[in-house]
């Protein structure tokens, strides 16, 4: 039952929005089984018994798309209708509205004027209050009962409209909805044991669980490299539209400041997006691949540049503070540096993984100086390296786990607590990973490498100082790990103490021996000590 | 004989086209998803927008199975394409030997 106040406060447009999303929807699946009947037009050469029987296959799915496109353009009619009655029954209300809120008058559910304040009125407002009610209460009640009408009739027509009242839903029983009802390993599953149970299935079965539960396999560990990909292409088609129609209602109205902050985050989000999918359709200096995608929160992604599954050297790059998806467009510039450093080393095939699977902290002060974040992010990580271990095709592969300023320190935490499953560690730029010295990290002290600008402003939090949460400078001296070349960068003014912001984000330039070392490293070989 | 006039690569060709446009519908269902769920958020009062996201949700999988489905046969398509070619390269070798 649509309420005055419902009535009162429906923004038509919101009709509008939905009418163009139904007429798109009508147009494209249209377009589609246009596109089946012309694909099965270039047979015309295939002839017999199995040809027809492959024909009529196809031109089944023709039909089913084309009486599919019929049912959402009905669909998208009757939005339309509803974007004209209920629009029309809201304006007649407009005027009426504002003159009982002028006069303080309650107006209930079903549209009926009272006056609550009437034995306060006198004289010549009593009238003029008896005279606004007379006016608009018969428009209310018609505008009502018209509003309620339409609501009622177009609920039950686009009822009658699903694929299942229209006869196109797959029947129960059906292989492809049976394939795809299939039990999908939850998310903590070993990924050793979500390779088994993936391996088990029927092609059919795949396909059919990729087609119609993306987004459970796509952030699934243990699931093959390319099968990811093509899930998650999916998730970020989806994330996309739900971000843009976000956009579009916030742009529509008058907003709050909360609301603008989430316009700009809504924003940023998708420009992120849009740096994914430059990097997706792009195929140097490598095929990328999507191995998650996620906008909750400050948004997740992980985009391997190159197939990890295949590759000899794989390595994982964390970034810090300030990961999140809109800022991901950077983060995936530095691993296709990094991929093509280490081909520059002689590495036969690379995959470098930008890996934003964890909530990062968002500012220096007061988030980079607490542990929550990498406590959060080590179980993730432990599971994404061994499912890179389960999944890679061949000889094992030589892996690298790579982290910057507070990536560094998650891979402190993953290595301490859970032991992380890989070859080599790397700490750039690190305000500490969480260890007194190498040999807390739970991992061959011989593999683990760190490197720090001298003019890098890490510097200051990296002071002596026994209450330093993340501990010690992994590049220090007395750490223990094989400190390795990069240049000083940019110096900051004498009051930071030489010290600049900027240095701490230079070791990816392509002079930089940091980045050539990182290469080595990724490839296998020993890198430049400093 | 079955398809005799027909080349396997032309076969090929056109399942992988089929194969295609599936996942092409997938990506369209995709940006067709989660738009009605917006709505509903703005007008809660209305039946109507709650019947309107019940048909989305129903053909978003409808068009998902049958893109499914669509990707299955053109699948089996391009594997006796496969077939196909793989004995007429077989018979062109027996015979070209002869």
């Amino acid at each position: 039952m649509v309420s005055f106040a419902d009535l009162r406060d429906i923004d038509p447009y919101v009709f509008r929005q939905g009418e163009s999303a139904w007429f798109d929807m009508y147009n494209t699946i249209k377009e589609r089984g246009y596109d089946v009947r012309r694909a099965v037009d270039k047979l015309e050469a295939w002839t017999g018994a199995a040809a027809d029987a492959g024909k009529a296959t196809f031109r089944e799915h023709e039909q089913r798309f084309l009486a599919g496109a019929d049912a959402l353009h009905a669909a998208y009619l009757l939005l339309r209708q509803a974007g004209d009655r209920i629009g029309a029954a809201h304006a007649r209300i407009a005027e009426g509205a504002a003159e009982v809120g002028y006069w303080s008058l309650t107006v209930a559910a079903d549209g009926t004027i009272t006056d609550h304040h009437s034995r306060t009125r006198y004289g010549d407002e009593a009238a003029q209050i008896r005279d606004v009610i007379a006016k608009y209460q018969p428009v209310f009640h018609a505008a009502m009962a018209e509003a309620n009408q339409a609501d009622a009739e177009i609920a039950a027509a686009l009822r009658n409209l699903t694929a299942e009242a229209v006869g196109l839903a797959a029947p129960g029983g059906d292989a492809t909805t049976t394939a795809a009802a299939t039990a999908i390993p939850p998310r903590g599953t070993a990924p050793t044991d979500v390779k088994k149970w993936w391996d088990s299935l029927s092609p059919m079965q795949q396909e059919s669980l990729l087609f119609t539960r993306a987004a459970e396999l796509g952030a699934l560990d243990g699931v093959p490299a390319l099968a990811r990909d093509r899930a998650n292409r999916l998730r970020l088609t989806e994330e996309k539209s739900e971000l843009l129609a976000d956009q579009q209602r916030l742009l529509a109205k008058h907003r709050t400041h909360d609301e603008e902050l989430w316009l700009k985050q809504v924003t940023d989000k998708l420009h992120g997006i849009d740096d994914i999918e430059k990097r997706l359709n792009f195929m140097a200096p490598a095929e990328a691949f999507l191995l998650a995608v996620d906008g909750q929160g400050n948004g997740r992604a992980i985009i391997a540049s190159g197939n990890p599954d295949t590759a000899t050297n794989v390595a994982t790059y964390i970034p810090g503070t300030g990961a999140n998806l809109a800022n991901v467009g950077g983060d995936i510039n530095r691993s296709d540096l990094m991929l093509q450093a280490a081909a520059n080393a002689g590495s036969p095939s690379t995959a470098v993984i930008t890996w934003v699977g964890y909530e990062a902290p968002q500012n220096v002060v007061p988030e980079a100086a607490e542990e929550q974040f990498a406590d959060g992010a080590k179980k993730n990580l432990d599971r994404f390296q061994d499912g890179l271990r389960a999944t890679h095709e061949g000889a094992p592969s030589h892996n690298t786990v790579l982290g910057h300023s507070y990536g560094s320190t998650v891979i402190g935490h993953a290595a301490r607590d859970e032991g992380l499953n890989a070859d080599e560690l790397v700490f750039v730029g690190s305000p500490g990973v969480g260890v007194g010295n190498a040999g807390g990290l739970n991992f061959p002290t011989d593999h683990i490498y760190a490197t720090v600008a001298d003019h890098d402003i890490i510097h200051m939090s990296n002071i002596e100082d026994p209450h330093d949460v993340h501990g010690p400078d992994p590049a220090g001296t007395q750490f223990g790990a094989h400190v390795f070349a990069s240049a000083p960068g940019t110096a900051g003014p004498w009051y930071t103490g030489g010290y600049s912001g900027a240095a701490h984000s230079q070791y990816w330039g392509t002079t930089n021996p940091a980045l050539e070392n990182m290469g080595k490293i990724i490839a296998g070989q020993v890198p430049d000590a400093h | 004989m079955d398809g005799f006039t027909v080349k396997p690569e032309v076969l090929q060709t056109a399942a992988v086209e089929l194969c295609g446009i599936a996942e092409q519908v997938l990506r369209d269902a995709a940006v067709f998803s989660g738009v009605q769920d917006a709505m509903n958020d703005q007008a809660p009062g209305f039946d109507l927008m709650r019947a309107a996201a019940e048909c989305e949700s129903s053909w978003q999988q409808a068009i998902q199975t049958q893109a499914a489905k669509l990707a299955v046969d053109g699948d089996t398509l391009d594997l006796n394409a496969a077939r196909y070619l793989a004995t007429e390269v077989s018979n062109t070798h027996a015979l070209g030997g002869r």
